[in-house]
């Protein structure tokens, strides 16, 4: 063998892997875009029907409300086997009940408030971020583990970022369309890609899902609540929807792959090059404002099954937003037509007041979607009904006889067929 | 009492309503209907046996399994698309109506937004009396045609977003139906008897006609323009995303496409007894840029305006129950009144926005107004007083006054107001010029009865004036505002006013007076003029920067909100007084009276710096409430100075005052969703009140010997501390129309600037200006009102009260004595309509007094009023309205009480196709006991007055109302 040239590949090769392992030691982890499944979804021929056709358990868990528990309504809502975690919606606390409904700790203080809340499934404890300032790590039963304070330097800014962990020591965040400017105060390093894989201790190891640079700054446009990553069908994998593309991706420990690519009707999906129209700049609410029949987002994403749900929501809304689909059969169903019946006392399943940020459905765990219905929702159907003599569940009778529509939300636990 | 003229009226009414009744026209008026239950019952001319049926049915898009929630549902009659009943249908898509017509071929319509208007026709059996419709099908629209699609029916009533929207041309009225009729029969409008509309148990703010204000004044647009001009009326809130707590409701009237020019008028004479007469004229034009308005008008009987709007308030068209608000003679004004008043208003809309809900935020508008009055009066008056000397007995004087008086005003104005996205400017100008003539005579006769003497005072007053006054104003705002795109803060809270004033005026008199009593010597005699010429000139300026902290500090995390102001009034009066008396012994010569003859100049100087501090709190749980909380404290410094020269050397007077003059305010509102909304305030607040050259330094006028006043030198400003509690509940609760104020206040005056008078052996009065005790006042108001609607019958009640209480002293012949007045009224009103037509009212009022200074007297008066009317008016027809009051009153100065009955009435008839002919017939003060009776009580007086009023005369009155609208055919 010709030695010069083994010795100018080892070179090359050493200079190829210098430069590799110096580019902040960050590696990128490749989209895998091989099996996508694409949908073609005609939200104005969605079906309808009742709760029966397509429930096979509805469940209502009132949460106790005392002094102390009492809550305004839910911005967040984390299950696990034995515990329901709500994070309200002043965000200042963290409330433990058990998954009968009784309240167990309420985490958090008045002047303080809460930024991001993360739930680490492996070690069975939960981390609060108060005001950027420091995390505090509490079990399952709200004891206050330990303090650490954040600081920007050490954790290069990550401490802005919401974890959701993937397994015990390793998870990701989602950056946006952060702009580079690299003498900003608050510059991040790891500009350039939407997903960051991270250490239990907030130090980036990868990223992914990278954007051209003509792509900075997006302004990305979410109604209220609404979510782009959303808990998928196992504990280490999540679904997050990305902008303006109507494309899911499942994100699991160092891997990425787009699995779904949704298709609307041309009156309903952006037009080509959307999201790199530069003429668009800080434009884009206006330009909704005046397409507003132009779906914004797929958000809100589950799969449990063959059934996905997920939310298409355009300016205009329509009870047409939240949908139900099968893989196999392809039946599109809209969440909103689905009428109430015995087989859940005649109650509520979504908001019924003219509301542009709730979905009400807003987790999925072990096969079912979890949601809340206010208790004034819950009261209003409950004098709706009274002359019809509905026969309740025994915890709901006892609610309906001793509480009343100023408590806590409910939590609604509904279970889909396999086929709808 | 003359019989005659009353029998001759109560037949003529009982008459005309038998004729009336018999001869209605088939107005087929659509009563009120319930939105999530019942039907509209029929018309009149189906019997009840009929409306028996019920329907229901289940609104369903089949084709996508699905039932349609909160979709309009409308009945009609198939034969002539008469409405029956609309309803929306319920979470489950059923629908059900009650008292449906049975036997008889109907429609349903079904419709939802992107949904094809679904029908379907059925007829209820007469023996069954009740169908199930069971599904009726509804498809959505083709997208492709959707642009396209024409509705065949029109659902009544829509949500469109956060818009509730009524679409007029569902609701069938009489042809001469205005906007006030159609609102009263929408689902959720109470319009109350003083005009306020709420539409559920929400207060509206503001009534617009495609986006701008009409005339000035909701009562114009919604008693001229007609029910079929309007397309749809839209009902929403603004600013709620700003600030929830303070939300306000608006109704927007969106006019037909080729109805938005139109004119509309009233020519009117009238003529009547003891030479009476009237006549009125008005004539506006409207398009979506310009508004332009002409009024006059010429009468005798105390009917006046000040303004362009009030008086086009007064010539309006009114439909139907609305026709007998009627602008009624003013019987307690004094005297025999002959008023001469015309006027011209234009506006012009800058603003080429088309959308009309955009357009209300956005104006640029150019207003203009002309208006001129003229009025004539005699006035003769008696007047008896009643003055307490304590242990010097008592003061008795008898007056009698003739007057004849002329004044005139001319007014010109104008203004222009723009608004930007983050700021608004507004100018504005004020010409007036005003002259009068006056000639009166006085005789007043005074015994004192404890030193037996009798004194006689006759004056002879003859005067003539004119001024003219012009002011400008400047005002302008800049908002702070977030710019997302470079996410900051913009500009700032910055506001300002500029006023300036002058005024310039003349005054001349020539006053005989003579003074006679029981001693010879001390008679007087006197014939002094007066020539009074003044100029004045006035500056105000008014800033004020908000969010100081936030412009300061960066990224400031300070709850506290800081801003300050600043108002500054500079004003200069020039004034030259000539007072000549006549020389004795000639016939028009005069010399100067150097006692009285004075040239002075004033100039004041007012300057209030202020910081005010401020900080809110708000909690609000989602579908439950939500409350705010705020706080404002303002510190507050006021420079005053006062700099007086005069020919008179007694009035240089030079003063300069510090103050602080600080206040606090809390504010608490609580909105509890679908059931009420409370608000709280409470505010304490000082000023300070400067006493002016005159109280300090008067000039004694020798001839005037009612009243001589001396100087104080020594006289201080007051201080005065104010608090103040106010509380406002609204119910929310649908269908429970409640409301109710409660206002309470205290004040303290320290220093109070009070009278010092002394009553000398021949009965004159020498009066001094001093600085009494701590005056204390104490005064509270509350109300309630209630509407309840069922069906056609709407029952209104409300209940007011009022008691106020003031101590402070006087002193009377150098002796201190404790005064202290309590007042207190009270006034409950029940008032009834059913559906438009017939109305009738009943109520009761009380007002108070007592008067107790020291130990020296006691006076006490009262009034005691019960009144009831009842009204009818059909449109384009018979109208009629009476009101009787019954009156009471009694008072220390009188030895029995007194009792009056005042009792209207008007008739009239509506003809002409359009109802643009009017004859009217009015008695006015039938039963002839007007009279113009008033007690006044002050200290240790009081004195009881009467005047020539207007009394008893009937009057006929033609007129016609010319009106246009839309394109000429």
């Amino acid at each position: 063998m010709n030695l010069k040239l083994f010795l100018q590949t080892v070179f090359a090769t050493c200079l190829v892997s210098f430069f590799c392992v110096s580019a902040n030691g960050q590696k990128i982890v490749p989209v895998d875009v091989s099996r996508v499944d694409t949908l073609r979804i005609d939200p104005s021929n969605s079906m309808g029907g009742t709760v029966s056709d397509f429930f096979t358990e509805v469940e209502y868990i009132p949460l106790e409300t005392t002094k102390e528990s009492l809550f305004g309504s839910i911005s967040k809502l984390e299950i696990t086997d034995d515990r329901y975690l709500v994070w309200e919606s002043s965000r200042r606390y963290i409330l433990i009940f058990d998954k009968k409904g009784k309240f167990l700790k309420k985490i958090g203080s008045a002047g303080v408030g809460i930024v991001h809340f993360s739930l680490n499934r492996w070690t069975k404890q939960f981390i609060v971020n108060e005001q950027y300032a420091r995390y505090k790590y509490y079990d399952l039963d709200g004891n206050l583990l330990k303090t650490v304070p954040a600081t920007a330097e050490k954790d290069k800014n990550t401490s802005f970022m919401q974890m959701h962990f993937l397994s015990a020591d390793k998870g990701f965040a989602d950056n946006y369309y952060q702009a580079s400017d690299t003498t900003d105060k608050y510059y991040k390093t790891f500009n350039g890609s939407l997903i960051t894989f991270m250490g239990e201790d907030h130090k980036v190891y990868s990223k992914s899902l990278q954007f051209p640079k003509n792509q900075t700054g997006l302004e990305t446009i979410y109604f209220g609540n609404f979510q782009n990553i959303t808990r998928g069908d196992a504990d280490s994998v999540y679904y997050y929807s990305k902008a303006f593309e109507y494309s899911i991706y499942s994100i699991s420990p160092d891997r990425v792959k787009q699995s779904y690519q949704m298709m609307f009707p041309l009156v309903n999906s952006l037009p080509q090059g959307f999201t790199s129209d530069t003429t668009l700049r800080n434009k884009r609410w206006e330009w909704f404002d005046k397409n507003r029949e132009v779906i914004t987002n797929v958000t809100d994403f589950y799969r449990i099954g063959n059934n996905l749900m997920f939310t298409a929501a355009a300016f205009s809304r329509t009870d047409e937003d939240v949908l139900f689909y099968n893989l196999k059969s392809g039946s599109l169903v809209a969440f909103k037509h689905i009428g109430r019946d015995e087989s859940n006392s005649f109650l509520p399943i979504y908001y019924s007041r003219y509301n542009y940020s709730n979905t009400t459905i807003s987790n999925c765990y072990r096969g079912s979607l979890y949601g809340s219905i206010s208790s004034l929702d819950m009261f209003n159907a409950f004098e709706e009904h009274k002359d019809r003599k509905i026969t309740y569940p025994p915890h709901l009778a006892d609610y309906f006889k001793n509480r009343d529509r100023k408590d806590n939300p409910v939590i609604l636990r509904l279970k889909l067929k396999e086929n709808i | 009492m003359n019989i005659k003229p009353i029998v001759l009226l109560i037949g003529l009414l009982t008459g005309c309503s038998l004729i009336a009744s018999a001869q209605k026209k088939d107005t087929t008026a659509l009563k009120q209907v319930d939105v999530k239950g019942a039907t509209a019952p029929l018309p009149k001319k189906l019997s009840d046996s009929i409306l028996v049926g019920t329907v229901t049915g289940t609104l369903k898009d089949s084709l996508h399994n699905y039932v349609l929630r909160s979709a309009t549902v409308t009945i009609y009659r198939a034969a002539d698309n008469e409405l029956v009943g609309f309803q929306l249908t319920n979470n489950y898509g059923k629908f059900t109506f009650k008292q449906v017509p049975v036997g008889i071929p109907l429609k349903i319509i079904g419709s939802h937004v992107s949904y094809k208007d679904s029908e379907k026709k059925f007829l209820i059996p007469k023996n069954t009396k009740t169908i199930e419709l069971g599904t009726v099908t509804i498809d959505r629209t083709d997208r492709v045609l959707k642009e396209v699609a024409i509705k065949a029916s029109v659902p009544p009533m829509q949500m469109r977003g956060d818009t509730l929207e009524f679409n007029a041309a569902a609701f069938k009225l009489d042809t001469n139906a205005v906007i006030d009729d159609l609102l009263r029969k929408l689902t959720g409008v109470t319009i109350w008897a003083d005009g306020k509309i709420t539409v559920n148990g929400r207060p509206i703010s503001r009534l617009l006609v495609d986006g701008k204000e009409f005339f000035g004044g909701a009562k114009i647009a919604l008693q001229n323009i007609p029910k079929n001009s309007v397309q749809k009326i839209q009902v929403y809130q603004v600013d709620k995303e700003k600030d929830p707590a303070y939300a306000q409701s608006e109704v927007n009237v969106v006019l037909k496409k080729d109805k938005k020019k139109g004119t509309f008028g009233k020519i009117g004479v009238g003529g009547g007894t003891s030479r009476h007469y009237q006549a009125d004229g008005m004539m506006a034009y409207f398009s979506p840029q310009t508004q332009a308005s002409v009024v006059g008008a010429f009468n005798d009987i105390n009917k006046t305006a000040s303004s362009v709007s009030s008086m086009m308030e007064f010539n309006s068209f009114k439909g139907g129950s609305n026709i007998n608000d009627d602008n009624h003679s003013d019987f307690r004004r004094d005297g025999r009144n002959i008023f001469r008043g015309g006027g011209f208003t234009m506006s012009h809309d800058l603003n080429q926005e088309t959308d009309t809900r955009k357009r209300s935020n956005r104006q640029n508008m150019l207003r203009g107004e002309l208006f001129y009055n003229n009025s004539s009066n005699t006035i003769i008056s008696n007047s008896n007083t009643l003055t307490s000397l304590g242990t010097a007995g008592n003061l008795n004087q008898t007056s009698s006054n003739t007057s004849d008086n002329t004044n005139w005003g001319l007014r010109s104005n104008g203004s222009y107001s723009k608004s930007y996205l983050h700021g608004s400017l507004y100018a504005s100008y004020n010409f007036s010029s005003r002259g009068a003539n006056s000639k009166g005579e006085q005789m007043s006769n005074s015994f004192n009865d404890d030193t037996q003497r009798q004194t006689e005072n006759r004056s002879t007053n003859n005067n003539s004036n004119d001024g003219r006054n012009f002011s400008l104003s400047l005002r302008g705002n800049t908002n702070r505002y977030f710019e997302p795109k470079t996410n900051r803060y913009k500009s700032a809270n910055l506001s300002f006013a500029y006023t300036f004033g002058a005024d310039d005026s003349n005054s001349d008199t020539r006053r005989l007076t003579s003074f006679t009593s029981n001693v010879a010597s001390e008679n007087r005699n006197f014939d002094r003029t007066y020539a009074n010429r003044s100029n004045s000139t006035q500056h105000t300026l008014n800033t004020n920067l908000g969010q100081l902290l936030d412009l300061l500090i960066h990224r400031n995390r300070i709850r506290w909100d800081i801003s300050v102001g600043n108002t500054l009034n500079v004003s200069n009066r020039a004034e030259r007084n000539d007072v000549n008396d006549l020389i004795t012994g000639t016939v028009g010569q005069y010399q100067p009276n150097t006692g009285l003859t004075n040239n002075s100049t004033l100039t004041t100087v007012n300057e209030r710096p202020s910081i005010t501090f401020s900080r809110s709190f708000s909690k609000s749980f989602e579908n439950r409430f939500y409350k705010s909380l705020s706080f404002y404290i303002n510190a507050q410094a006021e420079a005053f100075s006062q700099r007086n020269t005069a020919l008179q050397s007694v009035q240089n007077i030079q003063r300069s005052y510090f103050n602080f003059v600080p206040s606090a305010t809390v504010r608490h509102s609580n909105d509890q969703y679908g059931n009420y909304r409370a608000e709280y305030s409470l505010n304490y607040s000082t000023s300070v009140n400067y006493p002016s050259i005159f109280q300090i330094a008067p000039l004694a006028d020798n001839s005037d010997l009612n009243s001589i006043p001396l100087v104080n030198l020594k006289l201080k400003p007051t201080y005065r501390h104010g608090l103040n509690f106010s509380y406002d509940y609204n119910s929310q609760v649908p269908k429970n129309d409640f409301n109710a104020e409660l206002r309470l206040s205290a004040a303290q005056i320290e220093r109070n600037i009070t009278d010092s008078v002394f009553y000398d052996a021949l009965n004159r009065t020498v009066r001094k200006y001093v600085n009494g005790k701590t005056n204390r006042n104490f005064r509270y108001e509350g109300n309630l009102n209630r509407t309840i609607k069922i069906k056609n019958h709407q029952f209104e009640g409300s209940f007011e009260s009022g008691a106020g209480y003031d101590l402070f002293n006087s002193f009377v012949n150098g002796q201190d004595y404790d005064t202290r007045q309590a007042s207190w009224n009270t006034a409950a009103r029940v008032i009834y309509y059913l559906s438009s037509t017939w109305s009738g009212g009943v109520g009761e009022y009380y007002s108070g007094n007592k008067t107790f200074q020291g130990d020296l007297s006691q006076l006490t008066s009262y009034t005691w009023t019960t009144n009831f009317g009842f009204a009818f008016a059909f449109p384009g027809s018979f109208f009629c309205n009476t009101k009787v009051n019954f009156n009471n009153t009694k008072s220390s100065a009188q030895a029995d009480n007194i009792y009056y009955t005042i009792w209207n009435a008007d008739f009239g008839y509506r003809f002409f196709k359009n109802a643009s002919g009017e004859i009217k017939l009015s008695a006015l003060d039938i039963l002839h006991q007007n009279r113009g009776l008033q007690n006044y009580v002050s200290n240790n007086t009081i004195t009881q007055r009467t005047s020539n009023v207007l009394t008893q005369y009937f009057m006929l009155t033609f007129a016609y109302y010319p009106r246009g609208f839309g394109p000429r055919k």
